[in-house]
């Protein structure tokens, strides 16, 4: 989606969050989006623990329009994905509308629309990785699991991911399970890595 | 030393440090175990506690003192630690071994010889860190402090006279004598492109605006290459004093630190580093004493290879996606929201304080004519001795892979050394004697990129590897200009094709074209240099692709298309193991008969080559084996191989 930069500034330096709702006033056929701004500010979102979890996320960066994609990533830290409750809550809090909200979820990789497993799977598939034969490691996974990339199994208990490099290529393949690492990976280890997690 | 409150003047920084030094036991012993994402990922929080918890039973507590430190570079090794002062250094340390080292080298001082690190071609075991020889050949300038600082106290950058270029920029210098100082020095910017950093500093400078930024970029996406992490998780108080000078000089009052998301142990350290420079007094108002403001922001990124690229990265950092933009004005002149923005990567801003205490003339000194100081790669791959290397500028490949880098793993033959990461290409054996620098290696169509620096040997396929990076960047793109989202989607299924044996001979002419195109009409760095692994690979490995197209084989045996396994009946002793484990039930046999893998039901997985306890399987290129009939008696003890 194209939108005009914001207008040259003026003598007077503005302050951060003005200068960006400025950016985001009027839209490509320069209709003013203010009105529809209002209408989601005034639509009642019922207050539940989520809402209020999400709203102190929001408290913590001040409303500040700049920091969207550091709220969303705390919401997925929270959350573990983005629930839809959170893309409206934040585009009301915010100001910002939903459908930039979205752009956003859905360009950045690191964010999930759809719930996860209990437990995150992670192959690396970087280029070390790659030539050390991560490849098969994934595939060893995804037999393992019955799932694809991308996918969380039917029970819920894992979803299963491809990363681009987490940085440690010497020990290549790797592949993380929420947060530990394990390096070397061979495609008949894989069994005995996942039964360590219920 | 105890907290004193904010530092407010250079003496009292001089004072502090000074305060620090005195206040510790130099006959204290120090252990220092490496915990960077790559030692942890083996391990060594367990190490780290097990021999915490010895150290107490044994009433050591007050006499040795275990030190968390960044990344020493040698993750093949992990864990290691280094016991100070006597510089042992222990690779591959279990938590099992915690008793045998209190006992034997912290009480006895005896050195435990298994932990050694050992010279696979002398035998000969090495006991101080510098004389391994991954280590003897660098010149560590920037990853030098990583073994000796803990990234969470900011009291061992500042006893190791950190922060004192800061104190020297602020209270002895003008801006525009520490541009002078960095324009001297003549370093370029680390991040790939190597553009000269004192201009880009002075053209911010000059730029009209009020309000200045200066962005720190580690957002690492470079598959392969990990130095960024390195560095912002061991030193992360390096990063910020370069920051803070550049700052200065620019005359920015504001800056950002941009960590991608996948480097967790990165944005921890930053974040803990920077709320320790502000209780010092460095960072926020007044710095040091001085009327100079500045303050630092760590901005998670997202997981967008794509903005890594400068103006995409800006955008990241105003809130949007991260697109790339027309750089028709230079961020230095319109950036981070339309104000002038200097952005350079974490290894140019921490060369900078170094630069300042030592000055230009001693950078200048390091490296080659054109290009000045160290490079950092992250040599990975089919190497023996894998990861972080810093080496003077000019060193050979040669002598980077073959005495840094301790040759090909498995005594395999060399194919081709890739650097720059996707945007890098494929250097061949012929040019392994060129010097390393940012000039050198654009003249061979690769690039220094990030520094991503991978080994391939002749088990690599490199039509796979090209296809890996075509598939990368295609992923990656952000769908912006046409060639980059559509070109590199045509190379890709051409490239998917030759992989499957199903190449045409007019496919490399196209891929050719494609990557003209590519070059020529990409808006950003991404898609214009996802050329070089295409082109470098049609021009020095065009028989790769020729055998794929032509004869329907590839010759590493990678392509899965193009191979087959098979069991070599002379060699096979029907133990059933590879049948029982076959994912696919695509072997069949029994006792005392040979087994067959079925061709049809093969997912070529490999499993069975790596269970084999006789070496009876073996891949075929092309996929055409004689195969054994069923029921195929095994050859006796006596006539096996």
């Amino acid at each position: 989606m194209w939108l005009p930069r914001p207008v040259a500034d003026s003598a007077e330096p503005r302050s951060r969050s003005r200068r960006f709702s400025a950016h985001y006033a009027t839209n490509r056929r320069g209709r003013n989006l203010d009105s529809i701004q209002e209408k989601a500010g005034s639509s009642k979102t019922e207050i539940t623990d989520e809402v209020r979890a999400i709203d102190q996320i929001a408290d913590k960066y001040s409303e500040d329009k700049s920091a969207l994609i550091q709220i969303l990533i705390d919401i997925q830290d929270k959350f573990n994905w983005i629930p839809k409750i959170a893309i409206v809550r934040v585009s009301e809090r915010l100001e910002i509308p939903i459908s930039l909200i979205y752009q956003i979820a859905t360009f950045y990789k690191f964010f999930k629309l759809a719930p996860r497993g209990r437990h995150l799977v992670r192959v690396c598939l970087g280029t070390a990785c790659h030539i050390r034969e991560g490849p098969k490691v994934m595939e060893a996974v995804e037999r393992a699991l019955g799932v694809e990339y991308g996918d969380v199994t039917s029970d819920g208990k894992f979803s299963l991911e491809r990363v681009n490099c987490l940085g440690c290529c010497a020990l290549g393949p790797v592949m993380v399970v929420d947060k530990d690492y394990y390096g070397n990976v061979k495609p008949m280890d894989i069994g005995k890595i996942l039964a360590k997690y219920d | 030393m105890e907290m004193t409150g904010k530092i407010k003047s250079a003496v009292e920084l001089t004072d502090l440090r000074k305060g620090i030094i005195a206040s510790r036991d130099p006959n204290k012993r120090s252990v220092n175990i490496c915990i960077g994402t790559g030692c942890i990922a083996l391990g060594a929080r367990k190490v780290v506690e097990v021999l915490g918890e010895e150290i107490k039973t044994q009433n050591l507590a007050d006499k040795v003192e275990v030190k968390r430190t960044g990344c020493l570079g040698f993750c093949e090794l992990g864990p290691m630690l280094i016991i100070y002062p006597e510089e042992i250094s222990y690779f591959k340390v279990k938590p099992e071994d915690a008793p045998e080292i209190v006992s034997k080298t912290i009480i006895k001082k005896e050195v435990v010889e298994r932990l050694l690190y050992v010279n696979h071609a002398t035998g000969e075991r090495t006991k101080r860190l510098e004389d391994v020889p991954f280590y003897k050949d660098q010149l560590r300038l920037l990853l030098a402090n990583n073994a000796i600082i803990d990234p969470k106290n900011i009291e061992d950058y500042i006893a190791l006279g950190g922060y004192d270029a800061l104190a020297r920029a602020l209270f002895q210098m003008t801006p525009e004598q520490v541009i002078e100082v960095i324009k001297k020095s003549n370093l370029r910017g680390r991040g790939g492109a190597g553009f000269p950093t004192g201009r880009k500093w002075e053209t911010t400078r000059n730029a009209p605006g009020e309000s200045k930024y200066v962005i720190a970029n580690c957002d690492e996406g470079d598959p392969g290459a990990f130095m960024d992490r390195a560095i912002m998780e061991s030193n992360p108080h390096s990063v910020i004093e370069g920051l803070i000078i550049g700052a200065y000089a620019i005359g920015a009052y504001e800056g950002f630190i941009y960590v991608r998301e996948e480097y967790p142990f990165a944005v921890e350290s930053a974040n803990i580093a920077i709320r320790q420079a502000e209780e010092h007094g460095l960072l926020g108002e007044n710095i040091l004493g001085s009327d100079f403001n500045f303050t630092i922001k760590v901005h998670r990124g997202a997981g967008a290879f794509v903005s890594g690229e400068s103006s995409a990265l800006i955008s990241a950092i105003e809130g949007r996606v991260g697109e790339p933009r027309p750089k028709y004005i230079h961020a230095a002149i319109k950036g981070l929201w339309e104000k002038p923005t200097c952005l350079n990567n974490v290894k140019t801003w921490a060369y900078v304080p170094l630069i300042i205490l030592k000055g230009a003339h001693w950078f200048r000194s390091i490296g080659t004519e054109n290009s000045s100081g160290t490079a950092i790669f992250s040599l990975v791959g089919k190497v023996n001795n894998t990861g972080l290397v810093e080496v003077p500028m000019g060193i050979t490949l040669r002598d980077l892979i073959h005495k840094i880098g301790g040759g090909v793993k498995g005594g395999k033959k060399f194919k081709a050394v890739q650097t720059g990461g996707p945007s890098g290409g494929f250097i061949p054996e012929q040019y392994l004697d060129i010097p390393v620098d940012f000039d050198e290696l654009s003249k061979v169509g690769s690039m220094m990129g990030s520094g991503g620096m991978i080994v391939m040997d002749e088990d690599t396929c490199i039509v796979d590897v090209t296809r890996y990076y075509a598939n990368f960047l295609s992923d990656e793109s952000c769908g912006k200009c046409v060639p980059c989202r559509e070109g590199l989607k045509q190379v890709v299924n051409i490239l998917n094709r030759i992989c499957a044996g199903s190449g045409r001979e007019e496919d490399l002419k196209t891929l050719d074209d494609l990557s003209e195109l590519l070059r020529d009409a990409s808006l950003c760095a991404l898609g214009s240099t996802a050329a070089n692994p295409i082109t470098t690979s049609l021009k020095y490995f065009k028989d790769g692709y020729e055998a794929h197209i032509q004869k329907k084989l590839c010759p590493a045996k990678v392509c899965r298309d193009l191979i087959a396994y098979y069991i070599r009946p002379e060699s096979c002793q029907a133990c059933m193991i590879c049948l029982r484990n076959c994912p696919a039930k695509a072997i069949s046999g029994e006792k005392g008969i040979v087994h067959v893998v079925d061709q049809g039901k093969c997912v070529k997985c490999g499993m069975c080559v790596e269970l084999c306890p006789f070496d009876a399987i073996e891949k075929l290129s092309p996929p055409t084996p004689t195969m054994a009939s069923y029921g195929t008696k095994i050859v006796s003890e006596k006539g096996r191989k």
